[in-house]
């Protein structure tokens, strides 16, 4: 059984989402706190585990402290919010100039947003990052997601006509792309999800708008074909876009969790009903409710896979043997 | 009730009155405002720390490590020239305030109060 102040460290450590090193400067000072108070309760006569229980009563519910923390150091500077809203402006921005046809530009926007999240996340992963690794996991995402079409389309011609529909070099590709797509993915995912899942659902925030549109795109004969009824959608997916920076900064200038938390469920609900409806097929309301449904439900579902990672992790995340009080996501910084 | 609204308007304006004479960590800002205030001011020891965190954001403190009396590693907070500024003008206000208010309440509670 853990002493009361490790204990509490603990599980003030699993509540702390903040970026690692604030993360562990507070642990530090509470730590601190905790340790100059059970000193003086032991000079007067307490057993160790009274004084630490005491110390640890003293300090309040490490939920109350958390909040109090996170409401302080989760508001962001205008500064970072425009890094942070950044990606949704430039695909804003691609859209609405109709930008996104040229490949050439495409490729590069890719490798810009790739490029800026790695940054971010190798520099004390930053919470401005977040908003741009959504764009760069698209890229292994959608591609994961052709391949695996792909491949099922071959499986089918070749059980039908005994012909593969395309030459074995790009079978022999698809098939070790598939599992090392969805790894990248799947790992990138892990480790967002075990800062904070919130942050996951920020960085997933795109994926239903891109969804959409890969699939309009599918359905109007693919990326290139040059639609004029794609085209023609490009201001409502522009506008999406818009909405998702104001969305983004909002976020990361309002302080409550339960806030961010509505205010994503709440954006990501109605710009789904939006496109949907902006979409020149003929979907009806109940199809543009279902899909709301299912992308609130996919951006909320990094909670259940971090309530799952929460169980099978170590009982200990923030106590490592040399007493200095190191977060497990610090640790792994890298 | 009415100890704790008044308590909690006025955290950050004591937090930076206490620190405007010295640097102190968290710890040891409990212990001061308990003692001059002979037990009055009752923190609660978890909300204290983000108020400091508050004001340091707000620029109103600067936070750095130090040792504290057991060795470990303490931060301590020092009031910034804007927060000297800041309290400067919640000062005032606080003498205007109170000198109204003891316009107004019975002349035994300001007697009481000045004693």
């Amino acid at each position: 059984m853990d002493a009361p102040r490790d204990s509490y460290i603990t599980n003030l450590a699993r509540r702390l989402r903040l970026e690692p090193r604030t993360n562990h400067d507070i642990l530090r000072e509470l730590q601190g706190h905790m340790d100059e108070r059970v000193m003086e309760l032991e000079s007067q006569g307490f057993t160790s585990a009274e004084a630490q229980r005491i110390a640890a009563q003293d300090l309040g519910s490490e939920d109350e402290v958390a909040s109090g923390m996170y409401s302080v150091h989760s508001r962001e500077s205008w500064k970072v919010i425009l890094v942070a809203t950044l990606p949704h402006l430039l695909l804003a921005a691609l859209f609405a100039l109709h930008l996104w046809t040229s490949m050439l530009v495409m490729i590069v926007a890719l490798a810009v947003f790739t490029f800026v999240a790695y940054r971010g996340w190798r520099t004390g992963r930053a919470r401005w990052a977040y908003s741009w690794m959504g764009y760069s996991l698209a890229a292994p995402t959608i591609s994961w997601l052709m391949s695996l079409m792909a491949l099922g389309y071959a499986a089918w011609t070749f059980a039908t006509t005994g012909n593969l529909p395309f030459g074995l070099p790009l079978l022999i590709f698809l098939i070790v792309y598939l599992p090392l797509s969805l790894w990248i993915v799947a790992s990138v995912t892990m480790r967002v999800v075990r800062r904070d899942w919130l942050l996951a659902s920020l960085t997933a925030l795109p994926f239903p708008f891109l969804t959409t549109w890969i699939l309009f795109l599918n359905w109007e004969g693919g990326l290139w074909a040059g639609s004029a009824k794609v085209q023609e959608s490009d201001s409502d997916r522009a506008l999406v876009f818009l909405a998702l920076a104001v969305t983004t900064a909002v976020f990361f200038k309002v302080g409550r969790r339960l806030v961010q938390i509505g205010l994503l469920t709440l954006s990501t609900a109605l710009l789904v009903v939006f496109t949907v409806v902006a979409i020149p097929l003929s979907f009806g309301v109940l199809a543009a409710i279902l899909v709301s449904l299912a992308s609130v439900a996919f951006l909320l579902s990094p909670a259940i896979l971090e309530a799952r990672l929460a169980k099978r992790s170590s009982p200990h995340p923030a106590m490592p043997d040399n007493g200095e009080v190191v977060t497990h996501w610090f640790s792994s910084a890298g | 009730m009415y100890q704790k609204e008044l308590l909690k308007g006025n955290t950050e304006t004591l937090l930076l009155s206490l620190l405007s004479d010295e640097s102190m960590h968290g710890y040891r800002i409990v212990k001061e405002i308990d003692r001059r205030s002979s037990g009055y001011f009752q923190f609660k020891e978890g909300t204290l720390y983000p108020a400091l965190h508050r004001l340091e954001a707000a620029a109103l403190l600067q936070g750095h490590w130090g040792e504290g009396s057991t060795g470990t590693a303490r931060r301590y907070y020092t009031v910034t020239a804007k927060g000297q500024e800041v309290l400067a003008e919640r000062l005032a206000e606080w003498r205007k305030f109170t000198r109204a208010v003891n316009l107004i309440m019975p002349a035994w509670a300001t007697q009481a109060a000045a004693g």
